[in-house]
């Protein structure tokens, strides 16, 4: 291949080569020498390509495999603690990261464990955030045919993990297979993993990705479904990143995935319902309903998308698969309409939940008319024949028994019409609920920059159906525990003050109140699940906050005081209980805020001993390390402004301590940056009240720049903007103190403009306008401008006089202030 | 991240970042995908690329229409995304062995032949060079061996994607996978 070749030169040799590989080897060299007469360097070369051809065996057959080292995955080290558990070997590798068995090492009991080490870091801040969210939705879901997740967190390095009952068995194709079951006890074992996929929707949760991998039958012959929502888990680690086909990272197994899910439509939990009905399917008949293996992507698409499978009854099976132990023909029919109708392409042909198809199933068990085919009079007099054990070989009884057998059956039938339009009628509430909360709202919720005009649509779409189910719901404790969470949870994203929320104050609180008196309906008794009393409780505590905000002190106090009874009795009841002791001190807390000043301070030391307590079992885990990092600072704010500086100051450090690793852990975390914007600011307070005026500059400055940052990141928030408005205030403090005039103007001329931006009902809006005012009115009065000196005395005047009548002023530097105010004020009037 | 098909219309459009940009986000998209679905490696079960790119072109495209020019050119991102994975991981490979005290370097000349006869995995780092040779001379034939060999698509597809019949397909694949042993088995005279 001399470079001297021309392009035409190569079409030439290309040409050639093709044509005279065409013919027998004998023929070649003769067509060769003809075809290249005169040009013998073109000869050469083809005939070179020749012998490399004939050379060249399987050369380029087949596509390289992927090499293994690629992924080269690291699990934990052994003997490393994860939250309260201890790791042990691998014990698997799948698809999410690296299995580990593990054992709990706090001493509390023995447990063994499997330990799921994810296998990418979580992408960013509201990876983990998300990771957090559904990892307490996951942790509430109990039930005996789910495999528990026990905990979740993040190891040091930012690796997500979850721990979870440990359970050794064969996946439960290959339990029906090594049992050879009847098919009777297949079915009664699908029944297992149908409950256990209703209890799963009926928490908000999809499982997204049910396969036979995904569900094992043990030694003690219970079925388990592993990984629930699991799926949605693993895609916070790709946040943002939405295409036609969902979230990128979200496992996608062909041969269970439905119509929806490989067209890239929302998965639903009618996409589990799919799934079940695949997994039916196979556990009926002993094969797949397809194969994808080696599809072609155009015939992939037409195979879940499209085309039919065949009956289970009529499927293929491969020489040798002898896994149903018993006749195939026996599926036809019911069980062949039981299958199809819930692997239906069209979600809405599909069983409405697995509940149903579980009805239907069992029908199918009692000799029952199934609702999946359509009632011939024949059908249902053939199943009326058969349930009632007719002797049909007698023609006269066969005649009477046909006319009693249709009236039972029509009876029946209505009853069944009419239980099944309640029935799904709430369950299609429900699902749309569901739908709107876990999909609409926590997706469009989740990547938390701006959206809040949509995100305001979802939450009032989300409530009507709230609504909906409230009228429903009846004595199902399990739908008003359901309910009373649901409402919490849209007045959190409502207006939950210590989040980003929507600003909807009002809706929250009125929201709070309705979760609050769902929840203390089943909640208050004392064998209440503890879980659901600890939502009965932080519900009650978010509903105190909310009402302290909008300045009803007494209303807050009393519902904290509430909380706290509530508390001290599930601790009772529960010693030992973390969820239970979180609760107790939060109530602590939040009473230390709200309370007098004499019961502050024991409240906000009580609560920080309770959340030390907790941490010191799980030292790494970062939700406990926040809690003590906010109450060290409520402790230090309490001993703060009881005047004890000195004392509050190693409350504020070891609260900034805790928050400085929870932003290194993740840098762009908005609430870690405020988190550690308010330690700043709360130990810049404290040099400012020693006199160390330059120290509390700088640390006001960092402060300012972190809240600052939170802002431009999402600068509708109005909480993000009343903490940039505070800290403007008092970097106009510290100016005034060191005599900057300029500066003092500018900080508080920016902080008035925040505060303009706040809702008329916070009260701190009134608060730091007032001090803001008066700085101002000073500063202005100093630089000889006596003109807007006094509009802003006057403005500080008005101010002070609306924070006294909320009743917020409760420290001495406020109350001189109001008087300076109110003194200059009058100056200027006169 | 923008959007494959929009990409691709501004490509068509005439903006020529935009196929650098599909070409970084397949890559980097496809990359994570080798890495995740290698986790789920199963003893017996080989990993094959084209299952990889299949499933990418569902993620990224969906189920929109796509024209044909647009698939060509989001497969040959893919097929050219694979073969700089493969490719640079093999590097990497040697650069470990070689990075050991013991190993010792080998003269090129000594691989032998057989190597290839057998259908063993041919060795990556020297494909890349004779593909890159190969598209100095013939750069379609060089692209249709990236299409079949690193993303692994069928003849069928091959054609489909390229507007050649799959006859036309095969003779193609004859002479690059010619021409391609030749250079690889030192029988090219360009140097």
């Amino acid at each position: 291949m001399s470079s001297a070749f021309t392009q035409a030169d190569w079409e030439a040799i290309e040409r050639t080569f093709a044509d005279v590989l065409d013919l027998p080897p004998s023929a070649r060299e003769a067509v060769l020498a003809a075809r290249c007469a005169g040009r013998p360097d073109v000869r050469d070369e083809v005939a070179a390509l020749l012998s490399a051809h004939e050379r060249s065996g399987r050369f380029l057959d087949g596509a390289p495999p992927l090499p293994l080292g690629l992924a080269s995955q690291a699990g934990i080290e052994e003997g490393r603690l994860v939250g309260a558990f201890r790791v042990g070997r691998e014990i698997g590798r799948g698809g999410m990261g690296v299995v580990h068995e593990g054992e709990r090492a706090d001493g509390a009991f023995a447990q063994s464990v499997a330990i799921k080490v994810l296998a990418a870091p979580l992408a960013d801040a509201d990876a983990v955030r998300r990771f957090r969210n559904e990892q307490q939705i996951l942790a509430d879901l109990q039930h005996p045919h789910v495999v528990a997740l026990i905990d979740a967190g993040m190891t040091a390095e930012g690796r997500a993990y979850l721990v979870m009952e440990r359970v050794d068995g064969l996946p439960i194709t290959a339990y029906c297979r090594d049992h050879r079951l009847s098919l009777e006890a297949r079915l009664r074992l699908f029944l297992g993993v149908c409950s256990a996929v209703r209890h799963a929707h009926r928490h908000l949760v999809v499982h997204r990705d049910l396969k036979p991998d995904n569900i094992v039958v043990t030694s003690e012959d219970l079925v388990k479904v592993l990984d629930f929502g699991v799926a949605k888990l693993l895609e916070a680690e790709v946040p943002g990143r939405h295409t036609a086909t969902g979230p990128l990272g979200a496992p996608l197994t062909p041969n269970y995935a439905s119509p929806e899910q490989v067209k890239g439509l929302p998965v639903t939990t009618s996409s589990d319902v799919y799934a079940l009905g695949v997994l039916l399917y196979e556990l009926v008949s002993g094969v797949r309903p397809y194969e994808t293996a080696g599809l072609t992507l155009d015939r992939l698409l037409a195979v879940v998308v499209d085309e039919p499978p065949p009956r289970p009854s009529a499927a293929t099976r491969p020489a040798g698969g002898t896994d149903p132990a018993y006749d195939l023909r026996r599926l036809r029919g019911d069980v062949d309409a039981i299958v199809l109708k819930a692997m239906s392409k069209d979600a809405d042909q599909r069983y409405a939940s697995a509940e149903e198809l579980a009805r239907d199933i069992e029908r199918f068990l009692d000799d029952a008319p199934i609702v999946a085919r359509s009632p011939s009079t024949w059908y249902v007099l053939r199943k009326a024949a058969a349930r009632h054990r007719l002797t049909v070989a007698v023609a006269g009884v066969l005649a009477l028994a046909l006319v009693a057998a249709l009236a039972t059956a029509l009876w029946q039938a209505r009853v069944a019409t009419s239980q099944y339009a309640r029935a799904e009628r709430r369950f299609n509430d429900l699902r749309r609920l569901a739908h709107a909360l876990i999909f609409d709202v926590h997706d469009a919720v989740a990547p938390l920059d701006g959206s809040l005009a949509s995100r305001r649509l979802i939450v009032s779409e989300a409530l009507t159906y709230l609504d909906g189910l409230a009228r429903e719901v009846g004595d199902d404790e399990d739908l008003q525990a359901e309910l009373g969470r649901a409402y919490a949870r849209i007045a959190r994203l409502q207006g939950d003050p210590g989040t980003f929320n929507l600003g909807d104050r009002e809706g929250a609180m009125v929201n709070y109140r309705r979760a609050v008196s769902v929840l203390e309906r089943v909640a208050g008794r004392s064998d209440a699940p503890v879980d659901l009393r600890v939502d009965s409780i932080d519900t009650r505590l978010a509903l105190s906050w909310a009402l302290n905000r909008a300045g009803k002190p007494a209303d807050a106090r009393a519902a904290a005081e509430q909380a706290l009874r509530e508390a001290e009795r599930l601790v009772t009841d529960h010693p030992g209980h973390p969820g239970g002791q979180a609760s107790l001190a939060h109530a602590h807390m939040r009473l230390s805020q709200i309370a007098g000043v004499e019961s502050a301070e024991p409240h906000a030391l009580r609560a920080l001993a309770l959340f030390e307590e907790l941490l010191a079992a799980a030292p790494d885990d970062p939700a406990r390390q926040r809690q003590v990092a906010l109450a060290a600072k409520y402790l230090g704010s309490r001993l703060d402004t009881a005047g004890k500086d000195a004392e509050a100051l190693p409350h504020y450090e070891r609260a900034r301590d805790l928050d400085v690793q929870q932003l290194s852990r993740n840098p762009t975390d908005r609430r870690a940056q405020l988190d550690l914007a308010i330690d700043y600011a709360n130990i810049g307070a404290i040099h400012s009240s020693l006199g160390q005026q330059v120290d509390a500059l700088r640390l006001y400055e960092q402060s300012r720049e972190l809240r600052q940052r939170a802002v431009d990141a999402d600068p509708k928030n109005e909480f993000a903007r009343s903490r940039l408005a505070y800290v403007h205030v008092a970097l106009a403090r510290v100016h005034a103190h060191l005599g900057h005039r300029e500066q003092t103007r500018a900080d508080a001329t920016r902080a008035l403009e925040l505060v303009e931006t706040l809702p008329a009902a916070d009260f701190v809006r009134s608060l730091y306008a007032a001090e803001a005012s008066l700085l101002l009115g000073e500063a202005e009065r100093a630089s000889g401008r006596g003109g807007a000196a006094c509009r802003a005395y006057l403005r500080a005047a008005d101010s002070y006089a609306s924070v006294e009548r909320a009743g917020q002023v409760d420290d001495q530097g406020q109350r001189a202030n109001a008087d300076k105010a109110r003194e200059r004020a009058a100056g200027c009037r006169r | 991240m923008a959007d494959v098909t929009e990409l691709l219309d501004r490509w068509n459009a005439g903006d020529g970042g935009a196929m650098q940009e599909l070409q970084v986000l397949v890559y980097a998209e496809l990359r994570r995908m080798a890495g995740a679905a290698l986790r789920d490696e199963r003893p017996g079960h080989t990993l094959q690329p084209t299952a990889l790119v299949h499933e990418l072109y569902l993620r990224l495209a969906g189920l929109r229409e796509m024209r044909v020019e647009n698939r060509r050119h989001f497969y040959g991102a893919a097929a050219q995304a694979m073969r700089r994975i493969l490719v640079d991981h093999a590097r990497r490979r040697t650069a470990q062995k070689r990075g050991g005290a013991a190993a010792r370097p080998v003269p090129l000349d000594e691989v032998p032949e057989a190597a290839f006869a057998v259908g063993r995995a041919p060795d990556l780092e020297r494909l890349d060079d004779a593909l890159s040779a190969l598209a100095r001379v013939a750069p379609d034939k060089a692209q249709l061996v990236e299409l079949r060999f690193f993303a692994g698509l069928s003849a069928e597809d091959t054609g489909a994607l390229l507007g050649l019949s799959t006859a036309t397909v095969g003779r193609h694949w004859a002479f690059a996978r010619a021409w391609l042993y030749r250079y690889m088995t030192g029988g090219h005279a360009e140097d």
